[in-house]
């Protein structure tokens, strides 16, 4: 679905990826981590255009990104992280996600009314639909983004950082959510999170990044306590879930 | 959704009332009655409906490039004056009336292309002093406008300095901005840019909503944000250009009508776009009815109602929030 060749970023002067390659599968579910500055929100952006590379090369569904149109590429891949604060209503917001399918003197048609109700039913959204952006808690701003990342109708979903800032509860409502979406539109994710125990719990492959270089990528059954301390610089522990048998791990 | 058809008929009435108002303000239609109905059919077709509809486009022109530099700028007091477009556009003009006749088709077509020569060299200017660092910096782009329109204002005085004594009557007139006295050329002129203008913006309106929220959101939506904004700047300034060369700076328009708009619509462009365009017609409308009699018999230049009522009801918005 993705396929990463040799991609190069530079930033304001600064070399922040170098020589990165990857690819994901469809359907998959790959987990970015790595330290903060590692340059996990620079991948996403540069694989919907966001952030421009120097050199290397990303191609989406099978196609060349440096020469897809955006409403074209738009219609693959979409990029989501907090939302930016806004007087617009959830709803509104929700249907601006139509816009690759939207041409210009058209209106709104029956299908993009149906892809929003449905995205806001599945990220429970549906109730506060008509409130404004600028009155939600983080939370429910949140499950806005995932709904307006999934009214876009996309293959792909890059989240950056959907849970951060929430608390337990948020955080694996909307983990769960992320997962099961993927499961049954068998959507491909890449998830950049500081959340090592919702990668090992969630993910197919963690791929590991510190300073702009790819540290490691294994299935994440194969991520070790020690691969983990190395990339933090901070000691780790693994462990099993005595609940649902899988692996946590605890910093030290 | 009804509300908002409600809302838009309510406008549409108020817009149509105003439009009726303005031709009938003033002195000159009592009298009139006396000397023929004659008199009176020529005053309303060749003075008043004219300047009526100037104030229409003029206004209108105002309050949609206002509502697109908020969008583009993502500020809500970004418009045609305080981003120095404006102020460029007033420099344009006052140096084609220091040196050639404006009274021509061809003129009016001239002094409009000056125009938009200046609004482009200030918006241009304005656009790579805040974003050749890695995002788009709006406190950086407002400031650098205030600044630009300092220098503007400085070039103008400089070219009044400079000049002879008709040409500077012509240019501080001018510069007051008025709506009265316009040519049946330019006032096709300025419809023809105005209407062509307006379908345009209109077809931007879905990358407008997303431009006013973000630059990342609107990439991952597919908005081709560099080409998009190109564009838009490209099509204000045109249309600024155009109504300044004929109307001069009208203030304050373009920063109250998209606000009262909004207040009523919300930020929605595909609603935001007509409510300000009927919004700043009205407004001017209204200004320019004022205008005519407030002094009577004098007739004040439309541009100092509009300064003085617009700083009024800007700070009054201001000690609200």
């Amino acid at each position: 679905m993705i396929k990463v060749k040799d991609l190069n970023i530079r930033l304001g002067g600064l070399h922040i990826i170098r020589n990165v390659s990857f690819d994901v599968i469809k359907g998959e579910y790959l987990s970015l981590i790595g330290p903060n500055g590692a340059g996990k929100s620079t991948i996403l952006k540069s694989l919907c255009k966001i952030v421009p590379f120097i050199s290397g090369s990303v191609h989406v569904a099978g196609q060349d990104i440096s020469v897809c149109a955006g409403k074209q590429l738009a219609s693959k891949i979409t990029y989501t992280s907090q939302l930016p604060s806004n007087d617009f209503t959830v709803k509104e917001l929700i249907m601006f996600s139509r816009y690759p399918y939207l041409s210009a003197f058209s209106s709104i048609t029956e299908e993009d009314r149906l892809k929003v109700e449905e995205s806001m039913k599945i990220t429970f959204t549906s109730e506060f639909s008509s409130r404004k952006l600028n009155e939600l808690s983080s939370g429910e701003r949140q499950r806005v983004a995932v709904a307006s990342a999934l009214a876009q109708d996309t293959d792909i979903i890059l989240f950056d950082e959907p849970v951060t800032h929430l608390d337990p509860y948020y955080d694996s409502q909307i983990s769960e959510l992320i997962f099961n979406v993927k499961k049954t539109r068998n959507i491909t994710v890449v998830n950049a999170t500081h959340n090592l125990n919702n990668a090992l719990k969630y993910s197919d492959r963690i791929m590991a990044l510190k300073n702009g270089k790819i540290e490691f990528i294994k299935r994440s059954g194969e991520v070790s306590s020690e691969d983990v301390s190395g990339l933090y610089g901070v000691g780790f522990v693994s462990m099993e879930n005595p609940v649902d048998k899988k692996r946590v791990m605890i910093k030290l | 959704m009804r509300s908002f058809s409600k809302k838009f008929i309510l406008l549409a009435v108020l817009f149509l009332l105003f439009f009726v108002i303005n031709i009938a303000a003033g002195p000159g239609l009592g009298a009139a009655n006396t000397a023929g109905a004659e008199i009176a059919g020529d005053i309303i077709f060749k003075i008043r409906l004219p300047r009526a509809l100037t104030a229409v486009i003029a206004g209108g022109t105002f309050a949609l490039c206002g509502a697109v530099f908020q969008s583009l700028f993502r500020n809500p007091i970004a418009s045609p004056f305080t981003l120095g477009t404006a102020g460029g556009a007033s420099f344009g003009v006052t140096v084609f009336i220091s040196f050639f006749s404006i009274s021509s088709f061809l003129g009016t077509f001239l002094t409009s292309f000056a125009a938009f020569l200046g609004a482009l060299l200030s918006v241009t200017i304005v656009y790579f002093a805040s974003s050749g660092k890695r995002s788009f910096n709006t406190n950086s782009m407002i400031l650098t406008g205030v600044v630009i329109n300092f220098f503007f204002s400085g070039l103008i005085l400089l070219v009044q300095y400079l000049t002879d004594q008709t040409s500077v009557v012509r240019i501080t007139r001018w510069t007051m901005g008025s709506i009265d006295l316009i040519s049946l050329n330019a006032l096709l002129f300025i419809t023809a840019v105005f209407v062509s203008g307006s379908v345009l913006l209109y077809y931007f309106r879905n990358d407008l909503n997303l431009l006013s929220i973000g630059d990342e959101i609107s990439v991952s939506r597919g908005v081709d944000i560099n080409g998009t904004r190109k564009m838009l700047f490209i099509i204000s300034s045109v249309m600024i250009s155009s109504v300044v060369s004929v109307t001069g700076p009208i203030g304050f328009i373009g920063i109250i009508a998209p606000h009262i708009a909004s207040s009523f619509f919300g930020r929605n462009y595909r609603r935001l776009l007509p409510a300000s365009l009927l919004t700043g017609s009205i407004i001017l409308l209204i200004c320019d009815a004022i205008s005519r009699t407030i002094l009577y018999p004098v007739e004040l230049p439309v541009g100092i109602i509009t300064a003085i009522a617009g700083a009024l009801f800007f700070s009054v918005v201001l000690t609200k929030q």
